[in-house]
């Protein structure tokens, strides 16, 4: 098998300056080295690195670096972390807003980031362009975290082929959304409480699998997990996206214009409620195509659709589902039951 | 990037004196001067005219602040004082003070404590990696033409994955690969890795990568068809186009952000082959607002254009092959005088027809155009305007004759007191449908909608 050095592809490969595997510290090593090669590649071999604070980049495309971890490269919050940011804070070391400057797609490919528990993996502080791929990212309270945007808002963060495990406690979250214009592929994600948590508008999901796994530490509060908690008024599209065995599959607030087309909602084990969609007002957004597939020992305690208030412009065409108890769907029933 | 230094033309004038003098001083110093680095050595950037003595020479990195350094403009061949500036900018230049010479070669000094050795150029260690590295070859950040060089590496080295470190690479002419499976090559970028037009580039050039060019060839029947472009980005430098998939099939361009180009991308119609069924994912464009300009110019068909963001075109993208697939594309429109609002469109679709899911042409004043005979499907898209004027065209859909195409849940964002119409037709008539669209339906100044509705209007309040 042949050897290729990281070093021959121009990297900075970040063990020619600290040793991985030490069990200690390297967090301010790793913060210098970011620091001293704007404009290049970090390179991060197989092994362990033990973090005790966020590593930051700049949004600055002139100081930008982008991270790029080898396959088994693992980034890990240490035992005594206390800080509430993400191991990694991409654009975090110096706001910026532009896409006319080279460099301002850089990003974190590759590797594993591991919160032991306590951490939050990754975040977009800043910039436009960022891109998050093919990332692991384990043990975390907050998987990913886009942040306000900075182009008013506008984020453009591309996130794809990234996987979490979250760390099975209250309130843990895979992907916290609050800037806009972001784009969301093919994910996976487990043992958090909500899967996705969408607090502003101009989103793109698009095959997501979030899936609930009983952990003590949400003993008690499955009433409360949701796969897609979106609390925007308008302009997000779910495209086959899988709520796996939440008790709320997709969950909207009052009056909130989004479209649903083609996702799916399951449970593997009767629990307490099955609810493919949750409304907290009236019910305005377009479900299309939708399947949602009961437990077949939930008997009568799942729903289609529940809202808090009648009425609404929204519609739901060819829902696709058996067993269903409620019947609040047929209200906004277009076409028919499949 | 800013210009942070202030250059002032009067204190150019003063400068030359100064510099006279200073120099006049250094070569008495020195006893019998210092030589001005010889062409072969190194090239002269600028000369340092003054610094503040504040500079904090001897600290652990050695820092110069940008606001402590003034350079002469006057004495900068062209291009070098953003690269001058922009280096001690990122902190690549020490201890710089008065009368000094910033050379290329100072701005290669980087201030980690480990001193890397210069590598021998090696082409057998090249070859043993497994990839081709360039920098094998040719010294990255050259600042001069390397496209001969390049193109050598190409096409010495068939079936192989060309890597290029993060750097700057400037080219006069084109790079051109081969669209035969047994010369094919790939060329792969890392993020910073930088082919930029170079000063002297010419737009009869064509595009500053034709991936598939050479050997035109037309097959998935051998290995080596599915040969990509990944990573990196490609600057025209405010004057080339960027990058196009000139022949082949299977073709994958990822990953790439392309700036400053006339015009973005294009994947281009030949006659042995209609379709192209190349794959297009993650790819930014900015243009720079030329007249006339495309974002993304498809004549072929059969090829997935997927999670784009395209700015600072007058069209954004336009689609004259059929059976091409857009998702998830956001085209963003920025106000400039070199073209008129009212002429910019989103999504222009000439075909026959192509399929178009969740795309989002942003501030446009027409959201997607088609011919008369255009029958497209439109799923779920989405046409907003960031800045709404009194009076101002907010088209979300125009056809230039018939309407024959599908529009569902497409969401228009209009405001009341503009221009604002859901769609347009060039002619009456049509097998189009228009499917539980949404948008204010008090905002819109044309029912034309209705002849094609289907369902309702949602969100019509």
């Amino acid at each position: 098998m042949k050897d290729i050095n990281a070093n021959a592809f121009g990297y900075v490969v970040v063990t020619d300056y600290v040793e991985a595997n030490t069990g200690k510290d390297v967090s301010d090593e790793l913060q210098k080295i970011i620091n001293e090669n704007p404009h290049r590649t970090i390179y991060f071999p197989d092994g362990e690195y033990i973090l005790s604070k966020p590593i930051c980049t700049s949004a600055n495309p002139v100081n930008a670096v982008s991270l790029e971890l080898s396959k088994f490269a693992t980034l890990k919050a240490s035992k005594d972390w206390t800080e509430k940011e993400a191991i990694v804070r991409l654009g975090a070391a110096e706001p910026f807003n532009t896409i006319t400057v080279n460099g301002s797609n850089y990003g974190i490919i590759g590797g594993i980031i591991d919160g032991s528990g306590v951490a939050n993996g990754v975040s977009v502080d800043s910039g436009r362009e960022t891109l998050i791929r093919e990332v692991s990212i384990k043990n975390t309270q907050i998987g990913i975290h886009i942040k306000h945007g900075a182009n008013s808002n506008s984020s453009d963060a591309d996130i794809m082929n990234v996987n979490i495990v979250g760390n099975g406690q209250p309130e843990s979250i895979g992907v916290l959304i609050e800037g806009c214009d972001n784009t969301f592929t093919n994910m996976r994600i487990a043992h958090i409480e909500i899967g996705f948590k969408i607090l502003a508008p101009s989103q793109f999901l698009k095959n997501l699998h979030p899936l609930y796994t009983y952990d003590a530490g949400l003993a008690g509060r499955y009433a409360e997990s949701c796969a897609f908690w979106d609390d925007t008024n308008h302009e997000v599209w779910y495209n086959n996206c899988y709520s796996d065995q939440f008790s709320t599959g997709f969950r909207m607030k009052d009056g909130a214009r989004l479209t649903y087309a083609d996702c799916f909602c399951y449970w593997y084990k009767a629990d307490g409620l099955e609810r493919g969609f949750k409304v907290d007002g009236k019910f305005n957004s377009i479900i299309r195509d939708c399947r949602v597939h009961f437990n077949r020992n939930s008997n009568d305690n799942n729903a289609y659709i529940t809202v808090a208030e009648e009425g609404g412009h929204g519609f739901i065409e060819n829902p696709i589902t058996e067993r269903v108890t409620d019947e609040t769907y047929k209200q906004y029933l277009v076409g028919r039951v499949i | 990037m800013k210009n942070r230094f202030s250059i002032n033309k009067l204190f150019r004038t003063v400068v030359c004196t100064v510099l006279a003098v200073v120099m006049l001083a250094l070569c008495a110093c020195n006893g019998g001067g210092e030589e001005q680095p010889s062409e072969q050595e190194s090239t002269l950037l600028v000369r340092v005219v003054k610094a503040k003595t504040d500079v904090a020479a001897g600290s652990s990195f050695g820092i110069v602040s940008l606001e402590t350094v003034e350079v002469d403009a006057a004495s900068a061949p062209e291009g070098y004082l953003s690269k001058a500036t922009d280096a001690i900018g990122r902190k690549l230049l020490v201890d710089v003070k008065a009368g000094d010479i910033i050379t290329d070669s100072m701005l290669e000094k980087k201030t980690t404590s480990k001193e890397e050795p210069e590598e021998e150029l090696d082409a057998e260690t090249a070859k043993a990696k497994g990839y081709v590295v360039v920098t094998d070859y040719i010294r990255i950040n050259a600042r001069k033409d390397v496209s001969a060089e390049l193109q050598k590496i190409i096409d010495e080295n068939p079936n192989t994955t060309i890597y290029f470190p993060d750097g700057e690479y400037l080219i006069s002419k084109p790079l051109i690969t081969s669209s035969d499976p047994a010369k094919a090559v790939s060329l792969r970028l890392s993020t910073f890795a930088i082919i930029k037009a170079a000063s002297d580039w010419d737009d009869a050039n064509g595009y500053m990568i034709q991936l598939g060019a050479k050997d035109k060839t037309f097959t998935v029947d051998e290995v080596g068809s599915n040969y990509y472009m990944e990573g990196g980005c490609i600057d025209g430098s405010n004057k080339a186009r960027g990058v196009e998939v000139a022949g082949g099939l299977e073709t994958s361009v990822r990953y790439v952000s392309i700036k400053f180009v006339t015009q973005g991308l294009h994947i281009a119609l030949n006659d042995e082959s209609p379709s192209s069924y190349a794959d297009i994912e993650t790819v930014n464009i900015v243009g720079c607002n030329l007249p006339d300009s495309v974002g993304v110019l498809v004549d072929s068909d059969g090829n997935t254009f997927t999670n784009m963001r395209v700015a600072s075109f007058q069209v954004a993208t336009k689609a004259n092959g059929k059976n091409n697939i857009f998702r998830n594309l956001h085209m963003l429109f920025i106000y400039t005088s070199n073209y008129d609002y009212s002429d910019s469109i989103g999504f222009w679709d000439t075909s026959e027809g192509n399929t178009y899911d969740i795309c989002y042409p942003d501030n446009f004043a027409i959201g997607f155009r088609t011919s008369g005979h255009t029958m497209s499907v439109y799923n779920n898209c989405y046409a907003y305007w960031y800045k709404k004027e009194e009076g101002q065209k907010q088209y979300g859909f125009a056809s230039d004759g018939k309407f024959n195409s599908v529009l569902k849940n497409y969401r228009v964002d209009l405001e009341t007191q503009t221009d604002g119409r859901f769609m347009i037709v060039g002619e009456e008539g049509g097998n189009g449908i228009v499917e539980y669209p949404a948008f204010p339906v008090g905002a819109c100044d044309d029912d034309t909608y209705k002849d094609y509705l289907v369902g309702k209007v949602v969100w019509g309040g």
